[in-house]
């Protein structure tokens, strides 16, 4: 019986488990953007729009990568991503920062609180942060 | 007995001659001169008869001569001496002086009669003392005791009234008809059958001598010192005679006299000894008489301490107060002043050009010009008021009895006179002697280096200061303005961060979306929306490069508003319509809470006024992240107030003056990005500036609480 379950049933498996991506982001265009375009991707999408929404999402998703923008509005990303990391049940989960500050301290400072990277929103292309993304996955 | 006074007649008149002729030849013209020259002239005439008649011991008709002669010269003294004393204290009652004179001319037709000397006769050792006739009687007691009393009376009253030169003039005058009168009147003794030789006749020169210096020598000769001198002569004179007669009378007595060669031998060794000895018996008995006469304080000894205690200061306030003190002990004088003479800076070429200031009396100035300062600077020795008086500098003489100065010391430094002593009358009212003059003019050098000295010093220190002073304020001023780079340079990087943040961000919906919709990979369901959000992210990136484009606009010189008359009931119109959405989206209540009545005309410009409301908005919307933001108008006679409340962050207090300059944030606000330019407040501001009778403030805020902003405009006086 063990034998015979059915490939297809594992293949369905496979297929609900696709790798789930948790997208911290306030502005709703930019939002809605990198959704589609991470759906396209192959990625399961969830989406918070602050910080504290993000947490709790984190905790209850459970995502295989977080995707964190950092000018939000109740905390600032760098915070929240302090909080991920500080929690034993999201410690593990790859956060990579997706923001449009570009500058040199946060960066360090993001990557020393252990995000795996930091995209500057405005050189990629929605589809090129999805495959960046995948990327990320895989390693 | 009688060779002896013989002798003292002819001392008389040669004294007497030789001090008339000086007198005479230092002033010929002065009237005063003139007459000590008659007066001496008439004792010379005495004198040398005098010395005729007792030379003469067995010729009774030659001793009769030179005593007829001699009496010619002792009628004419009396009324000289008188007429001189008038003279010298400005005594102008003629009548006795005529009186005296008519006097005198009968006297003299008298000389030569036996009315006037009856006779010769031996007496008390001489041979032809004379016996008075009636008419001598009657001189002695009108012309000698009437005329030299009444001069004498009046050297007394006037030395009681004067001062000064004056006051000793007449002090020596006084001594000199003392001594003189006095002395001459011993003679009369034997006239009258009284057996007491005239030894005051010895005397007599001293007068001469006394008058004269009374008359020609203005720095005197402080009594003082002349007594110490005589005191170490008349000492040493004594020592040395003792020490000699003690050596004959003992080489006498004990070796046979003093030439026996012993004798020789031990004075050859006595000599030795004395010449070595000599010099510490001086030392001691000038020791000795500088502790009788100047109290153990002889001017060497004071002005040796003096000069220790000057050059030991470099301090000049106390050195001033040495000086002062100083000279007002040692001169007795109460008014002692120091000046430094400085070039005034802006003189008229040809004019004075030094400033005398008192460092005493501080404040107290001579200006440029004035004579005492000049003639100081120029003279540079010590000017004596009564000297220049009597040398007719009148001005001179006028501007020194102002300052009431009596001596004027300048302070002489390498050929420059840098300053000067101004001494003020004696506290005794006495004259300056010459000894304080000298002391006056060691103590001035010594005071003139010790000044610059000081003077020198202050300057170095002075620099020192300044210059430590200018350093410390520069050094503040580049660090302050480091500072206030360091802020600038803060704010720029800040808003150079959050504005490429802020243009960065449309831009990426922009081009995300436009390279979706290439892809074909934007569901159709989805388009529009997309669409539109791109198109929104445009709009707002024009605002944002707007923003900045005004912003540098503004900060350049040219920037005018174009004013007229505004409605402001479309503008708001307009900006509730625009920005209801944006709430929605932000999830902020917008409320407009305007009057029924539609609002009056402003004056303002249209353009502008409409981005300013929109930026206070925008900003509270900024600020806020829940809550409300209440827009609201109010009209006032003659403005009217649009206010914009929000309930968002607050400002802290100390960030409420910096808020309106570019690129500032209040400190809670710099971790809020948000999607604003940074700008808002200061184009608000550069707004309200450019429009007359606008203004903006911030009403209430408080943090965690809200802040509400409020802008008046003025209204269009037209409407």
């Amino acid at each position: 019986m063990i034998l015979s379950f059915p490939s297809s049933k594992i293949k369905l498996y496979m297929a609900s488990a696709k790798p789930k991506i948790l997208l911290i982001e306030d502005d709703d265009d930019q939002s809605m953007m990198y959704e589609i375009a991470l759906k396209n991707g192959g990625f399961r999408v969830v989406k918070a729009v602050n910080g504290k929404q993000g947490m709790i999402m984190a905790l209850k998703e459970r995502p295989d990568l977080i995707l964190l923008d950092l000018v939000l509005p109740d905390m600032p990303g760098q915070a929240t991503l302090a909080e991920l990391k500080n929690i034993h049940a999201t410690k593990d989960i790859t956060v990579v920062i997706l923001s449009n500050l570009n500058k040199k301290e946060v960066i360090e400072e993001c990557l020393k609180l252990g995000a795996a990277d930091f995209i500057i929103k405005m050189q990629f292309l929605p589809r090129e942060v999805a495959a960046k993304a995948q990327r990320y996955l895989k390693n | 007995m009688q060779e002896l006074f013989s002798f003292s007649g002819l001392f008389n008149a040669i004294v007497s001659t030789v001090f008339a002729m000086v007198v005479i030849s230092y002033n010929p013209k002065r009237a005063i001169n003139r007459l000590f020259f008659l007066m001496t002239m008439a004792t010379a005439i005495w004198s040398y008869g005098y010395w005729q008649w007792l030379s003469i011991t067995d010729d009774q008709i030659m001793a009769m001569f030179w005593l007829r002669f001699l009496s010619i010269g002792s009628t004419l003294v009396p009324i000289f001496f008188y007429h001189w004393v008038t003279r010298l204290v400005h005594f102008h009652f003629r009548s006795i002086l005529w009186a005296g004179y008519s006097l005198t001319a009968f006297y003299c037709l008298y000389i030569f009669s036996d009315q006037f000397v009856a006779g010769v006769r031996p007496i008390a050792g001489f041979s032809h003392w004379p016996v008075p006739g009636i008419m001598y009687n009657y001189f002695v007691f009108t012309n000698y005791i009437g005329l030299v009393f009444g001069g004498t009376v009046l050297l007394v009253r006037s030395y009681l009234k004067t001062s000064g030169l004056k006051r000793m003039q007449i002090l020596y005058a006084m001594i000199g008809s003392l001594l003189g009168f006095g002395g001459g009147a011993t003679n009369f003794f034997l006239w009258y059958d009284i057996n007491f030789p005239p030894y005051g006749n010895f005397l007599v020169a001293c007068y001469v001598v006394a008058f004269g210096v009374a008359i020609v020598k203005y720095r005197f000769m402080d009594i003082r010192a002349i007594v110490n001198k005589l005191y170490t002569y008349i000492s040493l004179s004594i020592f040395g005679l003792t020490l000699f007669y003690t050596g004959v009378n003992l080489e006498t007595a004990f070796l046979g006299g003093v030439a026996t060669p012993t004798a020789i031998a031990i004075n050859v060794v006595a000599v030795l000894a004395f010449s070595w000895g000599i010099f510490p018996i001086i030392d001691i008995i000038q020791r000795s008489g500088e502790t009788l006469f100047y109290r153990g304080n002889s001017p060497k000894k004071i002005i040796k301490q003096l000069s220790l205690k000057l050059s030991a200061s470099i301090d000049i306030d106390e050195l001033m107060r040495i000086l002062s003190a100083e000279f007002k002990q040692i001169l007795s004088t109460e008014q002692v002043d120091v000046f430094l003479s400085q070039n005034e800076p802006n003189a008229k070429p040809g004019r004075g050009r030094r400033i005398c200031s008192s460092i005493l009396n501080k404040g107290k100035k001579l200006p440029a010009g004035n004579l005492i300062c000049e003639t100081a600077s120029n003279y540079q020795g010590i000017i004596v008021r009564d000297e220049m008086e009597r040398e007719g500098h009148k001005r001179l003489v006028e501007q020194l009895d102002k300052q009431g100065a009596k001596v004027i010391s300048p302070l002489v430094y390498r050929g420059k006179t840098i300053g000067m002593i101004m001494l003020g009358e004696k506290i005794e009212g006495n004259a300056y002697n010459r000894d304080d003059i000298e002391f006056l003019e060691i103590i001035s050098s010594q005071a003139a280096i010790a000044i610059e000295n000081a003077r020198l010093y202050q300057e170095v220190e002075d620099f020192n200061q300044t210059l430590q002073q200018k350093v410390d304020e520069q050094t503040k001023e580049i660090r302050e303005k480091a500072e206030h780079l360091k802020k600038l340079m803060d704010m720029r990087s800040e808003f150079l961060d959050i504005t490429s943040h802020q243009l960065r961000t449309p831009v990426t919906v922009i081009k995300g979306v436009l390279s979706m919709l290439e892809e074909g990979s934007i569901p159709p369901a989805k388009r529009k929306e997309f669409l539109r959000g791109a198109f929104e992210k445009s709009i707002k990136l024009g605002e944002i490069i707007n923003d900045i484009l005004r912003a540098s606009e503004m900060d350049s010189e040219r920037f005018e508003l174009n004013l007229r008359p505004t409605d402001l009931n479309e503008i708001l119109k307009k900006i509730e319509e625009d920005k209801l959405r944006t709430s929605q989206q932000k999830n902020i209540t917008l409320k407009f809470r305007l009057p029924k009545q539609p609002l009056p005309l402003i004056m303002s410009d249209e353009k502008y006024i409409e981005q300013a409301i929109v930026n206070l908005i925008n900003n509270s919307f900024q600020y806020t992240p829940k809550g409300s933001v209440t827009v609201s108008a109010e009209v006032l006679p003659k403005a009217v107030v649009i206010r914009v409340a929000d309930t968002g962050i607050g400002i802290p207090k100390e960030d409420i003056p910096k808020l309106y300059s570019k690129f500032a944030r209040a400190e809670n606000a710099v971790q809020t990005y948000t999607d604003g330019s940074g700008l808002g407040l200061f184009i608000i501001k550069q707004i309200v500036d450019a429009t007359p009778g606008a203004k903006i403030e911030i009403e209430k805020t408080e943090v965690n609480k809200g802040t509400t902003f409020a802008l008046t405009l003025p209204i269009a006086k037209s409407s």
